[in-house]
């Protein structure tokens, strides 16, 4: 059985080498019939999965493939400009399709140039709401059918309620780990911040039962790994879609352990389950509309308030790192809706902009990084 | 006939006054963004104010910058829209035109042009402590019922919220009379356009611009209809600044709101803007629909910026034909994502059917990304080219 | 012997060419731009009488073009420096078709057709990495001169990211590469191709970029690392005129000349 250092590094390598990340897709069992690349947490996965389809995330690039930007203004967020540059160097080639959400503008101008320029693989947008009442489940559920028939269509596999059942298992599985996950890592550092959002990242890239398997044994040795985290600074991080390992790394050398997250690809990806009983459909919209509550939803104003101070005075917290995309306009709007919060509650707060295309990070950036974690709690 | 002018300075009293007036009368009042369902709104008597509408206002009276400046946002929030940018920074602001925007009851947003506007409403809700409500529109429709559906069911739930919160009953009577002036304001822009589908010109373009105000903030009323007539038979003849051999040029996208004509640049009699497609994306279809609901749902769905790609080239495409385009200038408005998505495809589709297009970046409303010599040299080089 | 001569009052140089009767470049200048355009053009412009002995009634006329154009007060005529460059370049090498041009503001690619009409051109967006201004400066913070560029970038072992849309950014990356201890051969390659993803980037906009002959012109085209670059990443060979600096003056230059010849002729 591999050691935990042994699954950590292969997450890392995952998450930070586009060219070991390809030749592990290029290796899924064969019972896959392609490959299913998308963009959101307000894709399900479940479906995909149930068409005998392997969704995959589309994480960052860094650049890896460099390739001259052609149609794309800079004043969009640097996350789409890497991925954009990846898909001209044919970085998604071997994908069988790809799936857009129906949330940010960046996304939306990449949807555009997908069907202007860049074709293949074919993509299909999820047109899932941006509200989040009753009505916007209904209307959810009926997209997310009409989503499975044009999954079924791609794979051939004409899967029924029972299938989905299966998958939606799985994948309820996999998010129950990962809360059981952070609830240990709260008084149990022993997986540092950057493993923690490392692991998480490569759950979006590997195949269901070999992660579900690898984060049982990593809960399983949890205990006989404890490291306290007395003597470090506790910080959350918050933003978008992070997949910056060094970048972690490095602020965690300063002298903070990251307790937990606020981003796409950690703590708002595992909340809440996929019920079991009843009209599937509908308990997916359910789950994927009142799950995550990022900024590009309309969800309630008060309660987004409400959890966000409960958790941050349960985390007991020296400070929060807002770790942006340049030019990613929602998690600007995010940071000042939550910045009010965290002052008032006397946390202080560091917000970084990061471009996806270029170094991990910059000296500027390590100076402000160092400088805040020492003052970190002095409130 | 009223001359046009006069028409207009009763347009912007009264929407700059309903405001105070709608205090007095206790009547509330909404923030809405461009293209939100208004009709239904002041049907149900609401008074709408336009924060876009009003950060123009701003940047043409030239203080976009010090307001973008004393929201204090500049140093990490600058990539935002800037229309947004000046309606933070007119919190912390003084002297503010007309006084500035009455404070609102709720705000109505839309997702029909952007994201950001949904953003923007969402952080003013939660900074005023008041209700906000979205209007979801997905995409374009053309034949989805799901998404007309949907789009129905959020319209109820709009008037819905809005007697919750104002005890205000929709009039369907009132209902109609807005879309009915809607339609006809939408006829009436459109015809205002081809007056200069003739050569020489009939209106120079800056003017058709100088003219939208109405359409953003009034189109549902007959004032609106009224001024547009006046303006039509204003403008039968052509105009002085116009020549038949000129080099017919479409502007595409925003204009820059605090230049006094509207577009950078030299132009002439030789050399002239005949249209700007960004004032045609407030023609909307108003007669699609069973009803006025459904016309509404058509309507609003179907905005410029909630197009698909080769919907929105082919539309531009469709203009320069109609309108005997030379060539085209294109303005890569920084503030707008979504715009900037069609700009490289649309220069690229217009080579190939021998329209030549140059790319010039801006912001629409903030000068603070306007470089005047990077932008002449661009036009000046391209009417260069065009020359020879 | 009557000459036409030709200014380009670039951002940071200026440019003089002189041609004559038969539009042969006779005689060039260049200097550092100072803070004031038109005084440093007279500057050249009489340096540039007393180096060649001529006199200045020998002068039939003086155009300027580039971004100082119009605050060169004794010239006669301004024209753009994308029309200059077209001509300039044509004149070079009338199978020339894709002129390349990476100067100290900007950057610039321009079609031209068979009988040397530009009919496309882009130049940089805003905010992005690809100018001569970017290379001089992130040179001297490496501490490199122009003429060693070449030889330490082939010495290169990998290329690193470097941000291509903004100068400031990417020279805060330099520096925090110094800091790791990359090597300095490493980051110069990486600046190169930078400046290389932002002009192919501008290349392929432009609709004559498979046809015919790329010329490369502006001071960057002497950095023979940059060409090298170019020339890889396109899978073209480049032609680089011997004055690649001077393409601009030398086109207006001809197009006064030009324009002088047509009126004459045809009084």
């Amino acid at each position: 059985m591999p050691t935990i250092q042994h699954l950590l590094e292969k997450c890392k390598n995952l998450v930070s080498k586009p060219d070991y990340r390809r030749a592990y897709l290029l290796d899924i069992p064969q019972k896959y019939r392609g490959i299913t690349g998308h963009f959101s947490n307000y894709i399900p996965e479940e479906i995909i999965a149930a068409a005998g389809l392997y969704p995959l995330r589309i994480i960052g690039f860094w650049n890896a493939s460099k390739s001259p930007q052609r149609s794309l203004f800079n004043p969009v967020c640097s996350f789409v400009r890497d991925v954009f540059l990846a898909a001209c160097s044919g970085e998604f080639s071997f994908l069988r399709n790809i799936v857009f959400p129906n949330s940010c503008d960046s996304l939306k101008v990449l949807r555009q140039m997908w069907e202007y320029e860049i074709k293949k693989p074919p993509a299909y947008t999820l047109l899932h709401p941006i509200n989040t009442d009753n009505s916007s489940v209904q209307y959810f559920a009926h997209q997310l059918r009409s989503f499975a028939g044009e999954m079924k269509k791609e794979s051939g596999v004409d899967f029924t309620d029972v299938e989905l059942r299966k998958t939606i298992d799985k994948y309820n599985q996999t998010r129950g780990l990962l809360r059981q996950l952070y609830g240990i890592r709260r008084t149990n550092a022993f997986l540092t911040g950057a493993d923690a959002v490392a692991l998480m990242t490569a759950g979006l890239i590997l195949e269901r039962d070999e992660y579900n398997t690898m984060l049982r044994q990593i809960i399983d040795e949890a205990p006989q790994n404890h490291r306290n985290n007395k003597n470090l600074k506790r910080i959350m991080i918050m933003g978008p879609l992070t997949d910056n390992y060094a970048l972690l790394n490095k602020i965690e050398r300063f002298g903070a352990i990251i307790v937990d997250d606020d981003i796409t690809n950690g703590s708002r990806y595992c909340s809440r389950d996929v019920e079991t009983t009843g009209d599937l459909y509908e308990n997916i919209a359910k789950r994927y509309l009142f799950a995550d509550p990022g900024p590009t939803l309309n969800s309630s104003i008060k309660t987004d308030e409400q959890t966000f101070r409960r958790r941050i005075d349960e985390l007991d917290l020296q400070g929060v790192i807002y770790i942006n995309q340049k030019f990613c306009e929602p998690h600007v709007h995010n940071y000042l809706a939550k910045l009010e919060i965290l002052k008032h509650s006397g946390i202080n707060v560091l917000m970084l902009e990061i471009e996806h295309a270029g170094i991990d990070t910059s000296e500027r950036d390590l100076l402000r990084i160092e400088s805040f974690i020492e003052i970190a709690g002095r409130n | 006939m009223e001359s046009s002018k006069s028409i207009l300075t009763k347009i912007f009293a009264e929407y700059y006054l309903s405001g105070a007036q709608a205090r007095k009368d206790k009547q509330p009042i909404a923030y809405v963004t461009a293209f939100t369902p208004v009709e239904i709104l002041r049907a149900m008597d609401v008074v709408c104010m336009y924060p876009e509408s009003y950060a123009v206002v701003c940047s043409a009276s030239g203080k976009a910058k010090e307001m973008i400046h004393s929201s204090g946002m500049g140093s990490f929030a600058q990539d935002l829209c800037s229309y947004s940018l000046i309606d933070f920074g007119a919190e912390h602001y003084e002297k503010l035109p007309f006084g500035g925007l009455p404070e609102p009851d709720m705000l109505i947003a839309a997702n029909n042009q952007c994201s950001t506007t949904f953003l923007w409403f969402k952080l003013l809700a939660q900074k005023k402590n008041i209700p906000l409500f979205i209007i979801d529109y997905p995409v374009a429709i053309e034949d989805q019922t799901s998404i007309r559906e949907y789009i129905a069911r959020q319209y109820e739930s709009l008037i819905d919220f809005v007697k919750q919160h104002t005890a205000h009953k929709l009039n369907a009577q009132k209902l109609n009379e807005q879309v009915t002036y809607s339609a006809k304001a939408c006829d009436l822009w459109l015809q205002l356009h081809e007056l200069n589908k003739h050569a020489p010109l009939r209106i120079e373009a800056y003017k058709i611009v100088d003219a939208l105000f109405p359409m953003v903030v009034a189109k549902s009323t007959k004032r609106a209809c009224d001024y547009y007539e006046a303006l039509i038979s204003e403008h039968q003849h052509p105009n002085n600044v116009s020549s038949m051999d000129s080099v017919r040029l479409l502007w595409h996208g925003y204009p820059m709101w605090f230049l006094a004509k509207k577009f950078p640049g030299d132009f002439d009699e030789k050399f002239q803007i005949v249209l700007d497609d960004y004032t045609l994306w407030w023609n909307l279809d108003y007669k699609s629909g069973k009803d006025d609901i459904d016309k509404l749902i058509t309507a609003y769905s179907n905005t410029y910026l909630n197009w698909p790609i080769y919907k929105k080239i082919d539309w531009v495409c469709a203009l320069v034909k109609e309108y005997a385009i030379k060539a085209v200038i294109c303005h890569a408005n920084r503030s707008c994502r979504r715009a900037l998505a069609d700009i490289i495809p649309l220069r690229k589709e217009l080579s190939i059917s021998g329209i030549p297009a140059v790319i010039i970046e801006s912001d629409m409303a903030n000068p603070d990304f306007y470089s005047k010599e990077q932008v002449n040299l661009r036009i000046e080089s391209f009417r260069d080219m065009l020359r020879t | 012997m009557k000459y036409h001569l030709g200014i380009d009052a670039g951002s940071s140089y200026i440019k003089l060419a002189l041609i004559d009767t038969a539009g042969n470049m006779t005689a060039k200048n260049i200097i550092k731009r100072g803070a004031d355009i038109d005084a440093s053009c007279r500057q050249s412009y009489a340096d540039l009488l007393s180096e060649f002995k001529i006199a200045k009634d020998q002068i039939a006329g003086v155009i300027a073009t580039g971004y100082g154009r119009k605050q060169v007060s004794f010239c006669d005529e301004v024209i753009t420096e994308i029309t200059a460059l077209a001509i300039g370049g044509f004149a070079v090498d009338n199978g020339v078709r894709t002129i390349i041009d990476i100067g100290g503001q900007d950057s610039k690619v321009i079609a031209i057709d068979e009988s040397g009409r530009v009919v496309d051109f882009v130049m940089n967006q805003k905010c992005s990495a690809g100018t001569g201004k970017f290379l001089e400066v992130t040179s001297a913070s490496l501490g490199v001169k122009v003429d060693e560029l070449d030889r330490l970038s082939q010495q290169a072992d990998k290329v690193l990211n470097l941000s291509s849309t903004c100068t400031v950014f990417a020279e805060t990356e330099i520096i925090s590469y110094i800091a790791m201890g990359e090597k300095k051969e490493n980051i110069i390659k990486s600046l190169h191709s930078a400046i290389s993803d932002q002009v192919i980037g501008l290349f392929r906009q432009v609709t004559m970029g498979d046809k015919g002959k790329i010329l490369f012109v502006g001071g960057v085209s002497l950095n023979k690392a940059m060409a090298r670059e170019l020339s890889t990443r396109l899978n073209r060979e480049l032609l680089i005129p011997q004055y690649p600096q001077y393409i601009g003056a030398y086109g207006a230059a001809l197009y006064l000349k030009r324009k002088k010849d047509n009126r004459s002729e045809s009084k």
